[in-house]
Order: C-alpha cells, then sequence, then structure tokens
C-alpha cells in the first residue's frame, strides 16, 4: 500500500505547532488557564472586557487611581 | 407611592432636566407621577413652563402655616409638580433646615397622605445640599437615580453616593450618565469603566448630549414639546420605561375575553 506524501511524519504529529508563532501558543495556554478546557463564551468576553477596560483606564492616569479605589472597596465588601 | 430621588453627583450635571424629563416620559406612558422639587433654586418648574417671576412652593408655605399640599400645579404634558418656592432669604432657608433636621421622616411621613393613586411614582429633585433636605428625599425613596456628567470627578463622586445610598438607606441606586458623547473617547472610557466595575449600579441607558435640551428649556418646554424625535427623547422614554418597571414591575398580560 502506498503511503501519501502529506500524511505527516510522527514527529510533526506530537509538535502541531512548529508554524505557530510562541506569543500565539502562551495566548492559548492562558484562555483555557482561565476558562478551562470546556470554554464558555461568557468567560471569554470576561477576558475582553478587562482588557478594554484596562487600556481605558491607563489613558487615564486618574482613572486609573479610580479604577485601583474602586476594585479595592470591591474586594473589602467581599 | 415610589419614590424615585434624582440627585447630581455634582454641580451641574443635569440633575433637573433628568428629573423633569424623567417625570414627563412617566406620564406619557399613562402613569400618574408628582414631581417634587427640594431644590433651593427653584428652576424644576421652569422646565413644566411656569413663569420665571412665580415664587409658590411648598417650602415657604411650610415655613407660614404649613399648608403645603395646596402649591401644586400641572403642566400642559400633564405633569403634577410641586415647586420648591422662593424663599426671603437665607435665614429662610437656614429655618427649614432646622425644622426638617427636628422631623427627619417628615416627607415619608406626609408624602403617603396625598390623595394619589397608590402607584403613583413620585420623582424628586433632590438637593446635595443642605443636607436637611437630602436626608428627607433619600429617606423616603425606593430608587435614587444618581445623575453622571462623563468627567472624571462626576464619576468618582457618583460611584460613592450610590454606594452610600445603598448601604445606609438600604434601597436600590444607579448612576446615571447624562450628556454622553460618543465620539469623545473619555467618554467612552469612562462608560467602559462604570459598566466593568460598577455593572449593578449602571443605568442600562445614556443620555446624550443634545442642544436641543437646551433650547427646549428656553423655550418653556420640554423635549417631547420642542423636538420629540430628538434621540433624547426617546432615550427619556426608555428611562421611564426602566423606572416603572423598577417601581410598578411589568406590565402584566391580559385576557381577552372571545365570545
Amino acid at each position: 500500500m502506498q503511503t501519501s506524501s502529506s500524511v505527516p511524519a510522527p514527529d510533526n504529529q506530537t509538535s502541531p505547532t512548529n508554524n505557530v508563532h510562541p506569543s500565539a501558543v502562551a495566548d492559548v495556554i492562558n484562555l483555557f488557564a482561565h476558562c478551562g478546557i470546556t470554554a464558555a463564551a461568557a468567560a471569554y468576553q470576561e477576558i475582553c472586557s478587562d482588557a478594554d477596560a484596562q487600556a481605558a483606564a491607563a489613558r487615564w492616569p486618574l482613572m486609573t487611581e479610580w479604577l485601583v479605589g474602586t476594585t479595592e472597596a470591591t474586594e473589602q465588601i467581599r | 407611592m415610589n419614590v424615585i430621588a434624582v440627585i447630581g453627583a455634582a454641580g451641574g450635571v443635569g440633575t433637573t432636566t433628568v428629573a423633569s424629563h424623567l417625570a414627563t416620559a412617566i406620564v406619557q406612558q399613562d402613569k400618574a407621577v408628582l414631581c417634587f422639587d427640594f431644590c433651593p433654586t427653584n428652576v424644576l418648574r421652569l422646565h413644566f413652563g411656569a413663569a420665571l417671576a412665580e415664587g409658590q412652593g411648598f417650602a415657604a408655605a411650610l415655613l407660614a402655616d404649613g399648608c403645603w399640599q395646596d402649591q401644586a400645579w400641572t403642566s400642559a404634558s400633564g405633569v403634577c409638580f410641586l415647586p420648591f418656592g422662593a424663599l426671603a432669604d437665607d435665614a429662610a432657608l437656614e429655618r427649614l433646615s432646622v425644622w426638617l433636621e427636628a422631623w427627619p421622616s417628615w416627607f415619608r411621613d406626609n408624602i403617603a397622605r396625598i390623595d394619589l393613586p397608590a402607584d403613583t411614582i413620585v420623582v424628586c429633585d433632590c438637593p446635595r445640599l443642605p443636607a436637611a433636605l437630602r436626608k428627607q428625599v433619600l429617606a423616603a425613596a425606593n430608587l435614587t437615580l444618581v445623575v453622571c456628567a462623563p468627567d472624571p470627578l462626576s464619576l468618582a463622586a457618583a460611584t460613592r453616593i450610590a454606594s452610600q445610598s445603598r448601604d445606609t438607606e438600604g434601597h436600590e441606586s444607579a448612576i446615571l450618565l447624562n450628556g454622553f458623547q460618543a465620539a469623545r473617547t473619555l467618554d467612552r472610557d469612562m462608560q467602559l469603566l462604570l459598566r466593568r466595575q460598577h455593572q449593578n449600579l449602571c443605568v442600562p441607558i445614556v443620555i446624550h448630549r443634545d442642544e436641543s435640551l437646551r433650547e427646549a428649556l428656553a423655550h418653556k418646554q420640554t423635549i417631547f414639546d420642542y423636538a420629540p424625535d430628538a434621540q433624547v427623547a426617546l432615550e427619556f422614554s426608555a428611562l421611564a420605561t426602566w423606572v416603572i418597571v423598577r417601581s410598578i414591575g411589568p406590565a402584566m398580560p391580559v385576557a381577552i375575553a372571545v365570545p
């Protein structure tokens, strides 16, 4: 029986990220670490929201202080 | 009675404009409303078409003879409103504050005695100062609506007032962003941060900045008469619906008898 040349070699099967940038791999690992293997869409949106909020606060020093203050207050209530 | 306290996070954030338009929008949805002005500036009445020189109101009547209920008016759009009135001087305001401090529950005790339908929504234009007036309204309120301009100081004050009101008075509080301009980066960022950090304190509606609101007041009208198709008119209607659902509950389906 002939073997197709398109079938990857066993070495490639164990390292599927050969052509992927390392930072992208790290992103995926972080995503699974944050949301779990069976990631829900809502949890993923939460990450986006976190990132947007941090970027928004970072643009304005006074808003950064407000964000830190309200986060600490929220943690104290919890 | 369902009492809604509309209070500004800072001066000039549009508290009186929000109170008057919220009251009008509630009336347009066929709910009974009494709009009560607790601000010594006495300008709420101007949104309802009262004369600038008119000084009638509940405060002076309360100090004089106590018969304050007779000071109410009805606007052309059907809003029943009670102006604060013009006091003679600062000493009169001080006397009123002392009198109210001695009876902290005066408003709560008396609002129930007014002959209005039980599901009437009382919208109060609540001042931050004097404290005696603010405490009267907050002690009676079922919901505190904190009006916040899209600026950092206003936002910080709004979150503090809303949290304190919820924690100390024990009723619902919500922050309403007023004068929002989506083209401005700071406005967008503040809205994002407010929703991210205080989702449970956010009114899910923002009131956009609209020149028509100032023009409507100059014409002694609300936006519903002056520019009914303006976006802010729709936003105030949405706000009224949100308040009605929170105060009275959603409309219940009615069974229609089929012969």
